[in-house]
């Protein structure tokens, strides 16, 4: 995995504007009509001032420039809502397809690259980082370009109604690039200190909390207490030395703008009053042209400001992006998909010859040259040491690893097998039991036609419907994930009802009662028993007692095969197999 | 509707002076701004008129106006560099009280309540909660006190010139400052309410579909578990396009009301003046004093919008708070105490879970046991026996259960909290590294060691390896947990076990603590553990054969009895 670099990940999300065009250009015309619009209803509140100090108009006469302000300032609060709205909807575009595009590389990732990060860095990537472009596309690039336009429109008014007030406004325009990237660069700074700041505050407030059983049994509670304080304290001293500075450049545009209101009204006033004759092209200075140049005046420097409060907005996009596009730039490793279709009712028998598998970081091969046959309805036993290739060996069957050499089910290569068509005689069952969000008939059903008598006899063949029983409203109550309102051994019951909710040729499980209790290790081993005979039942597993039970017994270490044959000849015959059994003795599980 | 705020109002008394200082710096920056703008309208409209004749314009004294105008501009500056600097630090302040006030408000809930949070999302939102409420200040006390004190001193000012302008002014923009918060109160609580609430469920179905993926591409139901993602997606997007629309609405009422207050100013000003009220000047300077006076209510329907949030963050921060504590006694370790443990008919259950009516089942099922001072004793059983149970009773980190647990001679709910955990050594199944370094790590057990102590129980637990791959950095400087290194399931326990070494208490609890070494490791580091414990009382629950011929006694339950 590459390293994404801010500029590499600013310029990829810069290219992923172009489903939201139109709806960026939308808010920046919009905002640039409103810029319009409001030199207008200066003009018109500065003609209207003018027609009664100077002309004494009387106010009657005035009416219709009353009504036509009016009717400006509201199409003004209009382009205002729909630039917020199309701005939005710009970034909720991007966000949509975005959200769609980390999704779509996890898929094509599969689940074995999912699990190598914790799910939870996963959901908040769809979730928070994507979240966090919103306001730069919808708020910050459409300010970007208004810093740029609505400045230069005023210049154009106001340098043929008077030069000397044009000159000023342009005295401070060429420095308006330098303030740009000084608010940028400063501006950036100071975010990203401050966000660094309460980032690591909040890093070292969540570990103390998370330690607290720790801090609560040494008796540090008190003095971690003391640190969280100095903690903040030192960040807070820190935090603030660099903000003082960085505050400094919003400060200078704050004084550019606040400066050339003065200068302009004192250069207007020392106009009227005669003391200055120069600006108007010779013809004076009208109190009109002077009330509208002010009112023109702060609206020079507001979108420059406006750009500075949301320059957080980029700098936050930014960051998400540099995770997104190291996601997106991951190589899938191609995985193989064939067309051709197994009969349903084909028993599976499973036949690997010289099957090897490569591990995706490269290095040691995960299986070597293993070579073994299954032959339908046989119930098999997969052991060994923990990393010895027993579970990359079940995903292999699966169709989630690539693989070398050859594996034939049901007289079929499984390379030239449609996944979805082969995955369809599969059941399995892995160690932690899944449950989702949802309700007891969505955990069973899991997104398959089934309808509600399918998943009460799943049910009950899982020795699950006690637990159905027990719950307010039957199917439906809603499950929550580990340790809300199931034990893991209900759980895994229930996830068991999904397994066996259809029938299958191939059941796969993965040490399906390693973390059970005795109860629930019984139920489910019940449950197991009742399997239909023609099904072929793989079992990946630690327990003795289980081992005894089956046909045949595979023994895998360091990635090969060391022993295959039936249990009781194994236990006798095999070196290996009586080294790894007595290690398992040695655990008192088993009794 | 204030009252889940309430008591988090009344924790901002304590930094009542920066806040207002921040607070009246936010207020002058508006009125210097708002100055500058009016006094100019004024100094152009007063020498236009006064420019008329030779003779006026001569005598007209811009000294005083023109220096007015340059004070504003320069004090608007200043202002606005100082408030920000004030109120950010005054924020961090406020920040770090808030955090430091809730950990103290946690420490003495129960360790089971607090283990619910422990999974890092929920714990998460918490801080968030936490974080959302020194929002509060910035986006909600500072903004609404210098909108109404504003508006006050802009009617007040206006007033002295023409009542009919003071009160015009005080009905235009006062109309504002009480619509507008009700108004977007109302229109963002319940989005903002599910906008929080969807955004929880987006992340839940994704979670779900991803760590589903292998379940749902067996199943040949990937799309229809995508499209539960979706769908959720496509709501929570609907909420926020609400918002959104709403923030546009707040934008553009602001727009509309800064604007249409200024004509209708205009026109009752040039009534005024018309009828010879108030001066040409004047008039001009009370209609850019309104217009730049709506600066001030411009963040008011952002901050309301957003109430509901805070509200919910506050009740939920409130709920975690109001959670049963475990009482401690007052008892400090007797003399010539001596671990001897009784446990007599001791019976536990855990409270009824939410949502369903049954009681869950009886862990300690009347469970007796006395363990003599000095005894070394194995517990084993199957998971869910009762064993796990046991020992958080005897920790104290359970609430409430029937029956009699003494040490030493001593009630253990007797214990002050203090004497009970110097008693107490524990080794979890899960121990916990902060994030700091292994220095700080070790001194939770023993806060008075001299680093040469550190480093012999470093060497004795085998962590000084740790330094071999990091360079010839002292061993005791390394940085573990977040953001510095993450330690191996063994390392974490050799750190347990160092820390206990460490702490050498009068009794040890051990939970599983050989799990996840290898077993020369194992054998050489339970070896040590028990040295150093050989005098006292120790409890160790275990799954390995090897571990139970160390003991003095076995001990094996079941159905939470002794069998």
């Amino acid at each position: 995995m590459s390293r994404i670099t801010e500029k590499q990940a600013y310029k990829w999300l810069m290219g992923q504007l172009s489903p939201t065009r139109s709806w960026l250009l939308a808010s920046i015309t919009l905002g640039l009509i409103n810029g319009l619009l409001f030199l207008a209803q200066a003009a018109l509140l500065a003609k209207i001032i003018h027609q009664i100090v100077m002309e004494n108009a009387v106010l009657e006469s005035l009416t219709n420039d009353f009504i036509l302000t009016a009717v400006i300032i509201l199409f003004r609060a209009l382009c205002h809502w729909g630039r917020e709205v199309t701005g939005f909807k710009a970034g909720l575009i991007i966000k949509e397809s975005i959200r769609g595009a980390i999704l779509n590389k996890l898929k094509a990732l599969g689940p074995l690259a999912i699990a190598e990060q914790p799910a939870g860095s996963w959901s908040t990537m769809v979730v928070e980082q994507v979240e966090e472009l919103q306001d730069f596309i919808a708020r910050y690039l459409p300010q970007m370009a208004l810093a740029v336009l609505i400045p230069l429109v005023i210049l154009i008014v106001a340098f043929p109604l008077n030069w000397t007030a044009g000159l000023i406004f342009l005295g401070t325009a060429p420095l308006i690039p330098v303030f740009m990237a000084l608010v940028g660069i400063k501006a950036a700074e100071a975010n990203r200190r401050n966000f660094q700041a309460l980032n690591r505050l909040g890093g070292f407030f969540l570990d103390r909390l998370q330690g607290m059983e720790t801090l609560r049994l040494f008796q540090r509670t008190r003095h971690e207490h003391q640190s969280l304080k100095w903690a903040s304290e030192d960040f807070r001293i820190k935090t603030m030395q660099v903000l003082r500075l960085a505050f400094l450049s919003s400060t200078v545009l704050e004084f550019f703008a606040s400066v050339s209101i003065a200068i302009l009204a004192v250069y207007l006033g020392m106009s009227f009053l005669g003391y200055l004759n120069f600006g108007s092209y010779g013809a004076g200075v009208s109190l009109y042209t002077g009330l509208f140049l002010l009112l023109l005046a702060p609206e020079f420097y507001q979108p420059l400001r406006d750009l500075g409060t949301h320059y957080h907005a980029k700098s936050k996009a930014v960051g998400a992006a540099e995770l997104i596009l190291e996601l997106l730039e991951r190589e899938e490793s191609a995985q193989h998909q064939g067309a051709d279709l197994l009969a349903l009712e084909a028993p599976v028998s499973i036949v690997a010859e010289a099957l090897t598998v490569q591990g995706s970081g490269g290095g040691r091969a995960l299986l070597e040259d293993v070579s073994f046959s299954i032959t339908a309805g046989e119930r098999v036993a997969i052991i060994g040491p923990s990393g010895a290739g027993k579970s990359t060996l079940v995903n292999t069957l699966m169709g989630f690893w690539n693989y070398q050499g050859g594996i034939r089910v049901a007289g079929e290569s499984l390379s030239s097998l449609s996944m979805d068509n082969w995955r369809k005689r599969i059941a399995w069952l892995g160690q932690q039991p899944l449950i989702i969000h949802g309700s007891v008939y969505e955990n069973v059903s899991f997104g398959r036609d089934l309808d509600e008598s399918q998943v009460k006899l799943a049910l009950a063949r899982a020795q699950a419907m006690e637990i159905v029983e027990q719950l307010p409203e039957g199917l439906n109550s809603l499950l929550q994930e580990q340790g809300g309102n199931l034990s893991v051994g209900q759980a895994q019951r229930i996830a068991l009802a999904r397994a066996i909710a259809e029938p299958v040729k191939l059941l796969i499980l993965d040490e399906p009662t390693a973390s059970l209790d005795a109860y629930n290790e019984r139920l489910v081993l019940d449950a197991l028993e009742a399997i239909d005979p023609d099904c072929t039942v793989i079992t990946v597993t630690h327990r003795l007692k289980q081992i005894d039970s089956m046909d045949r017994v595979l023994m895998l270490d360091n990635g090969q095969l060391v022993a295959d044959g039936a249990p009781q000849a194994l236990k006798q015959e095999s070196a290996v197999v009586q080294a790894f059994v007595a290690g398992l003795a040695g655990s008192l599980d088993d009794e | 509707m204030m009252s889940e705020l309430l008591p988090y109002l009344k924790l901002y008394r304590r930094h009542w002076g920066a806040l207002s200082v921040g607070m009246l710096l936010a207020l002058a920056t508006v009125l210097f701004s708002l100055g500058l703008l009016a006094l100019s309208g004024w100094f152009i409209t007063a020498t236009a008129l006064a420019g008329l004749t030779v003779a006026t314009a001569q005598a007209f004294d811009f000294f005083s106006p023109g220096a007015g105008v340059r004070g504003f501009s320069i004090g608007r500056t200043a202002a606005r560099y100082f408030e920000r600097l004030v109120s950010h630090d005054a924020t961090f302040k406020l920040l770090a009280w808030l955090r430091s006030w809730f950990f103290e408000k946690l420490l003495p809930l129960s360790l089971t309540q607090l283990k619910r949070y422990r999974k890092a999302e929920l714990l998460n939102r918490l801080v968030a909660d936490v974080d959302a409420l020194d929002q509060l200040y910035l986006r909600l006390f500072s903004p609404v006190i210098a909108a109404v004190l504003v508006v006050a001193l802009i009617s007040l000012g206006l007033s002295f010139f023409s009542p009919v302008l003071g009160w015009g002014t005080l009905l235009l923009m006062g109309f504002w400052l009480l619509f507008l918060p009700v108004v977007f109160y109302r229109l963002g609580y319940r989005s903002g309410r599910s906008q929080g609430e969807l955004l929880g469920e987006l992340r839940q179905k994704a979670l779900d579909y991803l760590q589903g993926m292998a379940e749902s591409r067996i199943y040949g139901s990937e799309t229809r578990m995508r499209a539960r993602t979706d769908a959720t997606e496509q709501s929570l997007h609907a909420t926020q396009k609400k918002m959104s629309r709403l923030e546009g609405l707040g934008g553009s009422l602001m727009v509309a009301a800064a604007g249409l207050s200024a004509v209708i100013m205009l026109y009752l000003a040039a009534g005024e003046y018309q009828q010879g009220v108030i001066s040409g000047p004047v008039m001009v300077m009370s209609v850019f004093a309104v217009l730049a006076g709506f600066e001030a209510l411009m963040p008011l329907p952002g901050a309301f919008q957003f109430l509901g949030h805070t509200q919910l963050a506050a009740s939920r921060l409130t709920e975690v708070l109001e959670e049963e504590a475990i009482e401690f006694g007052q008892k400090s370790i007797p003399e010539a105490f001596k671990g001897h443990i009784v446990i007599q008919d001791v019976f536990f259950q855990y409270p009824s879970i939410a949502g369903t009516e049954t009681v869950g089942p009886m862990i300690l099922d009347g469970i007796s046991l006395d363990i003599p001072a000095g005894q070394h004793l194995a517990l084993l059983g199957k998971t869910g026996c009762g064993k796990s149970t046991l020992i958080r009773l005897l920790t104290r980190q359970l609430p409430g259960f029937e029956g009699r647990i003494e040490l030493g001679g001593v009630e253990i709910d007797e214990y002050s909290e203090a004497a009970l955990y110097e008693l107490l050594a524990v080794i979890p199944q899960q121990t916990h590294v902060f994030s700091a370094s292994l220095r700080e790590n070790l001194k939770m057990a023993l806060p008075e060691a001299e680093d040469s102590t550190l480093l012999e129980t470093v060497k004795t637990v085998g962590l000084d390896k740790l330094a071999a791959a990091e360079g010839d950095q002292s061993v005791l400087d390394l940085w573990l947990g977040q953001g510095g290194i993450a330690l191996s399931g063994g390392e974490q326990r050799r750190l347990a076990i160092a820390r206990a070494l460490l702490k050498k208490s009068e009794v040890l609890i051990m939970d599983e603590a050989s799990e996840g070494l290898d077993p020369v490791s194992e054998d050489h580091l339970m070896n040590q553990i028990l040295n150093a414990y050989q005098d006292k009382t120790v409890i160790m629950i275990t799954h390995k054969k090897a571990m139970l011929e160390r003991m003095d006694r076995v001990i094996r339950m079941d159905g939470g009895q002794v069998i």
